[in-house]
């Protein structure tokens, strides 16, 4: 894995949408990419949320690096990404209020998405602001387009609908089990399979 | 709220709508820690212990300090709730790994950093979210999260058990590791489905 | 004490910072938050008693429920808020009750967590129609097969026979409570 100094910004946001994703290739924040990838819609909500959550909690770490002390810094993280947390949950609560009825209790569990605590860790608190905030939108980017492809996968196999739209064309029976938790685990399970096919298929350092 | 409440309350967390296989949380650990049998075991015992505690501390919180003090102030105090929360549970991981530390320094050295990370294990973080989400009594939520953490210890133990069995077997090599892992995980869950029927 | 301030001012200035910032949020969207909450009820309440253009809220026991009004002020019936476990999570349901408490008028589910595409379908009008009618007489009960007998039945969504039991089952339960009550009070 590159260290946060090495290459530029834009190198940064790159690696943390493919070579570095969250999901597929450091396998964090499992949690949430199982439970609300049921449709395509809550996906994308919840990817923009915690993208919110990411690029607002890096920004303020990053800002206060020189002050944080090493014993205490997990303390200042979470106290940091607690708060922007309820601030999303309350603002999706007075904005979208159907889709954070269906997120349920997995908004506040970003608070533990422990892709935003490492983020922080590896990044946020050796970076210079702008790098940070080129992480925290790589990184989220990436959550997104992961969670997007799940979201996007499960619905229309399960539920015959994109973003509850009818498919049109789609004339086969529904694979239930997709909506159901354990097609959740079965199509996270193939497409991590798929992606390390693919990155073992390519050089070394190529991607991204 | 019954006896038969409490018992419906228990099974249907343990099992019917077991913590990690239907309700996805956890899975971090449950991906990380299952690949040895007695680490499974001992992180299924630690997250028991820990989830209980801080259920039950956390209910108290809402319900005896956020309560009584917003109503005194005239104040909805609910946004604080989840940095409460986290706080709790912090102290709560801090406290059980001094303990671990102290009786147990064998399996500290072994588990290394997962102890500390069960800290940022949402099985805990959900379960009080969920006991205040669903107005649990004490007692209710007691028995939630107790359960909670008993049907977490054992989809750990039961996979760590399939994990050590595959060790022997010819996975194909881009699904060897977490993908591998998360099809079984998926198999587990159907065959958890099939205790939805027992709710009647 | 002062190596404690000289550790710790960070975490305690920051504690306080967000706790401004939150509680200000708190109180910009609270309200927004509120008319969020309010207008999932009221859609609901007027769907379940039709002709309703007001309500007033009414305690009976621990319950709250809602007493439906026309436009010329009279009583309608009642609109019932309960909820319960269902297949994956808590199901919150508003069922209209006629004013006798006789038999049932209407059923929204106002809140579920259900599989999309299968427990996510009690959602849908043409099954929830079939609480429209029903006797309160004695429990309603699911069937797996088209209803014989339209004021005691209702058929299962196939494929979420929990789901659809669930929600009967806090039909039953409430009326079981609520019922006498209202005869009592009338």
């Amino acid at each position: 894995m590159s260290t946060p100094e090495a290459g530029g910004d834009l190198a940064r946001f790159r690696a943390g949408v493919w070579s570095e994703n969250p999901v597929l290739v450091q396998l964090l924040g499992m949690c949430p990419t199982l439970a609300v990838t049921n449709s395509l819609e809550n996906a994308l909500v919840m990817g923009a949320a915690a993208s919110f959550v990411v690029v607002c909690s890096n920004l303020v770490i990053s800002l206060l690096r020189s002050w944080i002390r090493p014993h205490l810094r997990i303390l200042v993280f979470t106290l940091t990404i607690a708060s922007f947390v309820t601030l999303a949950d309350r603002i999706l609560q007075a904005c979208l209020w159907d889709v954070s009825q269906k997120l349920g209790a997995f908004v506040p569990l970003i608070i533990v998405n422990c892709i935003i605590i490492a983020r922080a860790e590896v990044c946020a608190l050796r970076s210079r602001p702008l790098r940070a905030v080129a992480d925290g939108l790589g990184v989220g980017l990436g959550f997104t387009l992961a969670l997007a492809l799940l979201g996007a996968v499960r619905e229309v196999l399960g539920s015959r609908t994109l973003l509850g739209i009818p498919v049109p064309g789609a004339g086969f029976e529904p694979w239930i089990v997709m909506v159901l938790p354990a097609g959740a685990f079965l199509t996270l399970g193939a497409v991590i399979g798929v992606v390390n096919h693919l990155r073992g298929r390519a050089p070394k350092g190529a991607i991204g | 709220m019954t006896l038969e409440t409490l018992i419906a309350i228990f099974i249907g967390t343990a099992l019917v709508n077991n913590l990690v296989l239907a309700m996805f949380l956890g899975i971090c650990p449950f991906l990380g820690v299952s690949r040895r049998l007695d680490m499974a075991f001992g992180m299924g015992c630690a997250v028991t212990f820990v989830i209980t505690l801080s259920g039950m501390l956390t209910w108290i919180i809402t319900h005896g300090i956020l309560g009584p003090l917003g109503g005194a102030l005239a104040v909805d105090l609910s946004f604080l709730k989840y940095l409460l929360f986290i706080a709790v549970i912090a102290s709560m991981v801090q406290l059980v790994e001094m303990y671990v530390k102290r009786f147990f320094p064998a399996l500290h050295s072994a588990f290394g950093v997962f102890l500390p990370l069960i800290t940022t294990n949402c099985a805990i973080l959900g379960t009080c979210l969920l006991i205040d989400l669903r107005g649990y009594s004490l007692l209710e939520a007691l028995t939630f999260s107790f359960a909670g953490g008993l049907g977490f210890a054992l989809a750990i133990t039961i996979m760590a058990g399939i994990r050590e069995h595959l060790t022997l077997c010819d996975v194909p090599e881009p699904l060897r590791g977490p993908g591998i892992t998360l099809l079984v995980a998926g198999i587990l869950a159907l065959a958890f489905m099939g205790f939805a029927g027992m709710m009647r | 004490m002062r190596r404690f301030l000289s550790d710790s001012w960070l975490v305690l200035v920051l504690g306080t910072c967000f706790s401004v910032a939150l509680a200000a949020t708190q109180t910009a969207l609270a309200p927004r938050i509120e008319a969020n909450r309010r207008a999932a009820l009221t859609s609901a309440v007027f769907e379940v008693v039709p002709g309703t253009v007001r309500y007033t809220e009414r305690r009976v026991g621990l319950r709250s429920i809602y007493e439906c009004f026309d436009a010329e002020g009279t009583s309608l019936g009642w609109a019932i808020p309960a909820s319960d476990f269902g297949f994956q999570d808590q199901i919150d349901v508003v069922f209209g009750l006629s004013l006798d408490g006789a038999s049932i008028l209407g059923l929204s589910v106002v809140d579920n967590k259900e599989t999309p595409g299968l427990g996510n379908r009690i959602v849908e009008d043409a099954w929830r129609a079939q609480y429209a009618g029903l006797d309160t007489g004695q429990a309603v009960t699911v069937v797996k097969r088209p209803r014989r007998d339209e004021s005691r039945e209702v058929q299962a969504i196939s494929g979420a026979t929990i789901s659809s039991q669930a929600v009967t089952r806090i039909v039953n339960d409430t009326n079981r409570e609520l019922v006498p009550e209202l005869r009592k009070g009338r």
